[in-house]
């Protein structure tokens, strides 16, 4: 219809907002289709690649060796796979490097640089260190004395998210590397080990399990669901793709508010010829149509852009959040139904509330809508502070802001969410770096703890001896059963109320794995041996404050008892001095100071994602304040003209017009401090379980000072945008408008 | 002479569109004096009122009121003129919907330097029992009134009123012009009137008749008539 006419020309008048609506579309979309595009394309990736080299179901460690004529009988008996992987740790120049041999089909490597090794002399390893290091094909590489060349780099399913450590929080690529030699280079190797990787075709895993048991004696057994270099892949892409949607829905949010007053005004100031054309005989659909066209533009526009942009950066885009893991060649691309929804979402959003506008003014009769009356409710809001002495500035802007309720809230929206966004990004990275600090207070006073895989017996005296050993619970999450002495010189435990606890008396479980569980104080927890798959039921006597160990504490007596080993022995020292252990004997080790070394590197690496944050929060604080402001002062022309008229200066009216919502600011700021540590709360309590830490939320002050500082520039920002607007408003012409 | 107005010339649009809304037009008044300026839609009436409110800027000729130069003034200088010299009063009132009637003389009352007593001109114009109500809540006259207090409470040295019974019914026209009349008598302020209604002309102590933008005629009115006296 010829009103089609109008949107061009409607566009051209409105063009801020139109151009700000479309900029919030797309950045909405954008960050959607970024965290969609990584998500499903690690995904893909993850599927193709734990296919292609088979990806263990689990993998264990035993006291005895299994010989190679058992290996092909268990694999008939259970219907399984079974490989046997020779390895050994050694530290060359304060580098660790996990060597291997070959396995037969499970876990294989895939080389990704150079070639396979052939010769004796010849080793592959693993890509993200030689990036990390920048070391190329032809070095040579010293293992116990001995030189290699490098002939390759390559990338192996069950270690994609590169850690030394199975409980490690950050993968490690700087000092620490896999590396793979022929069987013959490797028999030269001394103090080496074995583990067993099983791909099971039948439900028998507890079967398979007591069996190994009951044979050779496991000393440790891990599910790929419970082994955080498998999970953390599969897990953070999920993540990726849950929170994908939730943007989708919420960042549009602000703009739906927006398009909602602008058409909403709009038609309100169109309802004369919103009457005229009634009676004329245009239809209410027609008319609904026709404005909701307006408000599909930001929309369509917007997606269309964003589907363009991301279908181009989609490879970029998609390897932004890889930076976890080793350089994985994920082919990233905009899944179809991402794009559609994209475009879909957003539109059918804005035009579902335009629409809701229209429909509500359309309710009024055609009389009224052409006396232009229509939709004039009376504001009893309007009559608050008449008989209060407070200047007319001060109540102008109170009745202002109390009454239009839409636009007040975009406002308060705008300076809330940009600096709930910014504070977001701070939070996330300071709670991090907090952890440094935070864990080193509650784990304990010990510096270095040494899980052993053999058992040992009789006093220690340079430390603390303790029995650690992973437990399951009913359903399958692994935690640690950790035996201590009562007098151990390093622990102070406190329960949640802050009262010092004795663990000699009961069960303590720690606060995060309570959190995990869901239970507390006075619950029974059955507590799995991984190995035999028998359980004993314990009390729970009380939480202890720990966010960052999933664990059962418990006296070191009972911890024996509960695995069936003497009172005498143990499998891990707590000491405040380094000690000099045969990497052989050591299952794994634990310096506190990495925990927060770790945080600091993780921190480091995702910096860009805080000044990313900064920029999307300032953006959609100015953008917001921007196009409700300069709203309200097209709808003020006839005061601001007026004030002009009366001899107001520049300055005056612009205090009068533009500074009605600074009393927002404040709020909007300090209403973004609960949030954001509430967000920030909830986001490190739903990945907990995966993280297997219970990180405590935390902003530093000047992160509080950078975000709120950002948001004050960036709402006085587009205030001085709009006050040349207001500069400009023509004395003549707007009360040539009244006269007509 | 109060208002000095010699060669005015002030245009708008360009080349075969251009219109001339003043075409060499003079016109002088003496202090206190009522003047009522006629002329039809178009004629340039509105044009002229613009120019001695500072609201607009001359072409060409020279524009002195009260002594002041306003051909020789920029925009600042206008403003602070506007502030110190000049009352409106128009056609719609322009009042601020979300102010009381008290509080939309207060605006102006606020920037003044010697204003008025608020009770005072409250009282002058009726309005004292209105001065907590919104303009949405007064009659078409009531709202005209308080125009006129907003342009009173700061003893402006000329008061310009564009059409301001254009939108009234008769019996609120003459209120609203009695309290034009009362003002310039109690204050003696400097009155101009522009309206299409010939029968206002009765009040003015001179009438000026505008046609394309040049005075067509302009006469002292020996005729006199106080408001209550008009046919209106």
């Amino acid at each position: 219809m010829t009103l089609r006419k109008r949107y061009l020309r409607n566009i051209k008048h409105n063009i801020s907002f139109y151009l700000s609506s479309l900029f919030l579309t797309m950045l909405a979309l954008l960050a959607f289709f970024m965290m969609n595009i990584a998500g499903n394309g690690i995904l893909d990736f993850a599927d193709d690649f734990f296919a292609a080299h088979h990806l263990e179901d689990a993998n264990f460690k035993t006291y005895m060796q299994i010989p190679q004529e058992d290996i092909a009988a268990i694999e008939k008996k259970f219907d399984a796979e079974l490989n046997a992987q020779r390895l050994v740790n050694l530290k060359e120049n304060g580098k660790t490097v996990r060597v291997f041999c070959r396995t037969e089909s499970v876990n294989t490597y895939e080389i990704t640089v150079g070639e396979d090794f052939r010769a004796d002399d010849e080793v592959i390893i693993s890509e993200g260190y030689a990036d990390y290091n920048s070391i190329k094909i032809g070095d040579s590489l010293t293992l116990a004395g001995t030189d290699y060349r490098i002939v390759g780099f390559f990338q192996r399913p069950d270690y994609l998210f590169m850690t030394e450590n199975p409980g490690d929080d950050t993968k490690n690529v700087e000092t620490f590397f896999l590396c793979y030699l022929t069987d013959q280079a490797f028999d030269k190797l001394e103090n080496t080990s074995e583990q067993y990787y099983v791909r099971f075709n039948q439900d028998n895993n507890i079967e398979f399990r007591k069996y190994i048991n009951e044979n050779y004696h496991m000393s440790s057994y891990t599910a790929a669901e419970n082994n955080s270099r498998i999970q953390m892949v599969v897990k953070q892409a999920q993540m990726f793709i849950i929170m994908s949607y939730m943007v989708l829905v919420l960042l549009p949010l602000v703009v739906v508010m927006l398009i909602s007053i602008i058409i909403g005004r709009k038609v309100r100031s169109e309802q004369r010829m919103i009457g005229t054309l009634s009676a004329l005989g245009y239809t209410k659909g027609k008319m609904i149509r026709h404005y909701a066209g307006f408000a599909a533009v930001p929309g369509i526009l917007g997606g269309v852009l964003a589907v363009i942009v991301a279908a181009v950066c989609a490879q970029p885009f998609g390897e932004v959040p890889l930076n976890d893991y080793e350089p994985l060649r994920v082919h990233c691309h905009l899944p179809a139904l991402a794009a559609v929804l994209g475009v879909i979402v957003p539109t059918l959003m804005y035009m579902l509330s335009s629409a809701r506008k229209v429909r509500r003014l359309m309710k009024a009769d055609t009389v009224e809508l052409l006396n232009g009356t229509a939709d004039s409710r009376e504001n009893r809001i309007r009559h608050i502070l008449v008989n209060s002495k407070m200047s007319f500035r001060k109540k102008f802007a109170l009745r202002s802001i109390l009454g239009n309720p839409s636009r007040t809230f975009v406002v308060f929206l705008g300076i809330f969410l940009g600096c709930f966004i910014m504070l977001f990004g701070f939070s996330f990275f300071d709670s991090l770096e907090y952890v440094g600090t935070d864990s080193s207070k509650v784990i304990g006073d010990f510096d270095y703890e040494y899980v052993f895989n053999v058992l040992k017996t009789g006093d220690f005296e340079d430390g603390e001896a303790a029995i650690v050993a992973n437990a399951e619970t009913e359903d399958g999450k692994v935690f640690q059963l950790i035996g201590v002495d009562p007098a151990n010189r390093y622990l102070h435990f406190k329960d949640e109320n802050g009262k010092e606890t004795d663990v000699s008396t009961g069960n303590y479980l720690t606060s995060v794995e309570a959190y995990i569980l869901n239970i507390g104080t006075g619950d029974k927890l059955k507590v799995y041996n991984p190995m035999t798959m028998e359980y004993r039921e314990i009390t729970i006597d009380g939480v202890i404050e720990n966010n960052y160990q999933k664990a059962v504490f418990m006296s070191r007596a009972a911890a024996a008892d509960m695995r069936g080993l003497d009172a005498d022995m143990y499998n891990a020292v707590m000491t405040t001095e380094e000690q000099d252990y045969p990497d052989s004997e050591l299952y794994t080790t634990v310096r506190k100071s990495d925990t927060a070394e770790q945080m600091d590197k993780l921190v480091n690496t995702m910096k860009f994602l805080v000044y990313f944050l900064l920029f999307v929060g300032a953006a959609v604080c100015l953008i917001s304040v921007f196009v409700t402001v300069n709203t309200l002062v097209t709808e003020s022309r006839g005061n601001i003209s007026m004030l002009k008229v009366l001899g107001y200066k520049n300055s005056k009216i612009d205090a009068i017009v533009l500074n009605i919502h600074h009393i927002l600011l404040p709020l909007g700021i300090l209403l973004s401090i609960p949030a954001a540590y509430g967000c920030c709360a909830l986001f490190y309590r739903s990945i907990a379980d995966l993280e297997g830490a219970l990180v405590t939320p935390y902003i530093r002050p000047e992160s509080f000072a950078i975000s709120a500082a950002l948001t004050v520039v960036s709402y006085f920002g587009s205030l001085l945008l709009i006050r040349n607007k207001v500069h400009r408003v023509d004395m003549v012409e707007s009360l040539k408008d009244n006269r007509e | 002479m109060f208002i000095e107005l010699k060669n005015a010339v002030k245009r708008y649009g360009k080349g075969e569109n251009a219109v001339s809304a003043l075409d060499n037009t003079s016109l002088e008044l003496d202090v206190g004096k009522i003047c009522v300026i006629l002329g039809p839609s178009g004629s340039g009436k509105s044009t002229l009122l613009n120019m001695l409110g500072g609201l607009d800027s001359l072409d060409s000729g020279e524009l002195v009121i009260g002594g002041k130069n306003l051909t020789a003034m920029n925009a600042k200088q206008k403003t602070m003129f506007r502030k110190e010299d000049i009352g409106f009063v128009f056609q719609f009132y322009n009042l601020i919907p979300d102010l009381t009637v008290e509080e939309n003389i207060e605006v102006v009352r606020d920037i003044a330097e010697d204003p008025l007593n608020m009770d005072e001109v409250l009282g002058v114009l009726g309005l004292t029992e209105y001065r907590k109500r919104f303009p949405k809540e007064l009659s078409g006259g009531q709202q005209q009134r308080v125009a006129i207090a907003r342009a009173m409470i700061k003893r402006p040295k000329l008061l310009l009123c564009d059409e301001l019974t254009g939108a009234l019914d008769s019996k609120s026209a003459r209120t609203v012009l009695e309290c034009v009349e009362n003002m310039n008598q109690k204050f003696g302020t400097t009155i101009l009137i522009i309206t299409h209604n010939d029968v206002i002309a009765g009040m003015a102590d001179r009438i000026i008749t505008i046609k394309d933008g040049k005075i067509a005629k302009n006469t002292e009115n020996s005729a006199k008539l106080p408001v209550s006296q008009l046919e209106l």
